[in-house]
């Protein structure tokens, strides 16, 4: 199962990361099907768009899933370490966010600052950071009580360096277990704003952009659906496979994306 | 204490609803540029300064923010969302009449995905190790995979233009939903099945299924009176809250069918920065869905025994 999902993530990852060895991000060439992956309506060669795509597709979503668990993970690893007022504020802080559909604080959000890069990113990261949160919460929760800690505790460390040598680590594993599946939704999520005009933008080269240029030659062309198709289904599955992977793997318990 | 728990559920319904609200208000005043500019520009007058100052007193602009909010509060709450900046009309009566549809998606899709996910749990379970449960298994992994988006557009190819089965825009209640629902469900069912699945086999290892069956009891009864109630109800919570994504979901969807419903007009309304309808909208479908939790939850507090006693743990 290990070697299988890491074949997978192996196949959808290095193919896309050869950005470099490409030389054509994006050229207006002729309608012609001597394209690898043939050309899109407005003649721009597929393969070269589905590459530089990949790049935003699978990166942004990779740094949204970053921050988003950095912050979400720092919240809720300092509500877990203070205790008292402060993780009481913050824990009704984390539910408030839980309380709300992200997607649509996301459309809120772009609706009201404009639909652009920046922007987008920004939007993603408030909205899904809570479930990092409240998992971390819990954990640190859970673990102060554990005797090593106690030990360390007792050892001298306080504060911080407890927190990083003895928490931590245990936190780790959950977390990246959560961020490689939610990092699936993301690029979903992060394509699928796209698609809508809500995220990047055209002509940039995306996965979800290139749907949409896609959709709108359904009929006569159905062809140039297929490549970004194929790719978005790829990554998706490659990193429910890491996720899934690494949760049996790590022998984590809790962690669901409820 | 079961009053409790309501009260602890409706003092955070007390906080999240103003919280939305204040969100959705938010909105229009994190844009760029104040809003009387914004609005002039869009009605095309050109950014000449008087125009401007009246436009901003007329509108109450120049009171300080948290009269604002009051004063769309107020208005929200007698239904009066403002005006579109697009065209005009009043922008409780547009989500009013596009709401329905996207509730009758919504809806259909979750129901749908119920009627998936426990079939195909339960007979994974009751079959596992065998094929049936390889394969199933591997059907909830493309489901889960698949974004619902890719799946409704080449699916739309599939029986809309290639087959001709299903009219391309819209189309109404039984022609028109059933396509566009099940790509809305299929994440769900991906997801749930494999929940079922899990659930049904924990149940299934406990002891007193085994007094069942050496009680005598025969397989199917055994599965009516043992098994659906213990290995589901911890579920229900979650198959209610997920009608909640579903509502956000159904955005995509609604655009690929062409399906006349509020995600629809969201869209266009950020695209065209028209920010009360994305104001309104964000309300709307915040409100919904922390209802439907609350609906949730408290028919979860009815149904299982055991939680009246121990207490409700949101938190996991």
């Amino acid at each position: 199962m290990g070697l299988m999902l890491l074949a997978a993530l192996a196949g959808a990852w290095l193919a896309p990361h050869d950005p470099l060895a490409m030389n054509l991000g994006q050229g207006f060439q002729g309608p012609s099907w001597s394209h690898l992956l043939g050309t899109d309506a407005l003649g721009r060669c597929l393969l070269s768009r589905l590459l530089a795509g990949a790049r935003y597709s699978l990166g942004l979503s990779a740094a949204v899933v970053a921050a988003t668990m950095s912050l979400g993970a720092g919240v809720g690893s300092l509500a877990g370490m203070a205790g008292g007022k402060v993780d009481m504020l913050l824990a009704r802080l984390i539910d408030l966010f839980l309380a709300v559909p992200p997607l649509v604080m996301v459309l809120g959000m772009i609706g009201g600052l404009g639909p652009s890069l920046g922007n987008l990113l920004l939007a993603l990261m408030l909205s899904y950071w809570a479930p990092y949160a409240r998992l971390a919460r819990s954990m640190v929760i859970a673990g102060r009580e554990k005797e090593f800690v106690e030990a360390s505790r007792i050892a001298g460390s306080k504060g911080l360096a407890l927190f990083r040598r003895c928490l931590l680590p245990q936190l780790l594993p959950a977390l990246l277990v959560l961020a490689s599946l939610e990092a699936g939704m993301m690029v979903a999520i992060n394509s699928g704003l796209s698609f809508l005009g809500i995220g990047v933008q055209p002509p940039t080269p995306e996965w979800g952009v290139m749907l949409y240029d896609a959709r709108l030659a359904l009929s006569s062309h159905p062809w140039a659906l297929v490549p970004p198709a194929a790719a978005l289904c790829m990554a998706v599955l490659s990193f429910n496979l890491l996720g899934e992977g690494l949760r049996d793997a790590l022998q984590v318990r809790k962690v669901s994306r409820f | 204490m079961r009053l409790r728990q309501l009260a602890l559920r409706l003092l955070f319904l007390a906080v999240t609803v103003p919280g939305i609200c204040f969100f959705s208000f938010a909105i229009m005043e994190m844009a760029p540029g104040s809003p009387e500019e914004m609005l002039i520009m869009q009605a095309g007058i050109g950014r000449d300064p008087t125009a401007v100052a009246e436009l901003r007193a007329k509108l109450g602009l120049d009171r300080p923010w948290w009269e604002r909010f009051g004063l769309w509060l107020a208005g929200a709450a007698r239904g009066d969302l403002g005006r579109s900046v697009t065209t005009g009309e009043s922008v409780g009566r547009m989500v009013a009449k596009r709401l329905p549809a996207t509730l009758e998606l919504t809806f259909t899709a979750w129901l749908l995905a119920l009627a998936g996910a426990l079939p195909m749990g339960a007979l994974a379970a009751l079959r596992r190790g065998g094929w049936t449960d390889g394969l199933l298994r591997a059907l909830a992994l493309t489901q889960v995979s698949l974004p619902g988006f890719v799946l409704g557009l080449g699916l739309l190819w599939v029986f809309g233009f290639w087959l001709g089965w299903v009219p391309v825009l819209g189309g109404g209640v039984l022609r028109g939903l059933w396509l566009p629902a099940l790509c809305l469900a299929a994440a769900m069912t991906g997801v749930y099945s494999r929940m079922v699945r899990e659930r049904f086999l924990e149940v299934l290892g406990q002891d007193y299924i085994l007094l069942a069956r050496a009680k005598g009891l025969g397989p199917w009864a055994v599965l009516r009176r043992h098994v659906l109630k213990n290995a589901l109800i911890p579920l229900t919570t979650l198959w209610g809250m997920s009608l909640g994504y579903l509502l956000g979901g159904a955005v995509v969807i609604e655009v690929i069918f062409s399906w006349p419903g509020v995600g629809v007009l969201a869209v266009r309304a950020i695209a065209d920065r028209d920010y009360p309808v994305i104001q309104a909208y964000v309300l709307l479908v915040a409100l919904c869905f922390t209802l439907i939790n609350l609906a949730v939850d408290l028919g979860y507090l009815f149904l299982d025994p055991r939680v009246r006693r121990r207490g409700l743990l949101r938190n996991g």
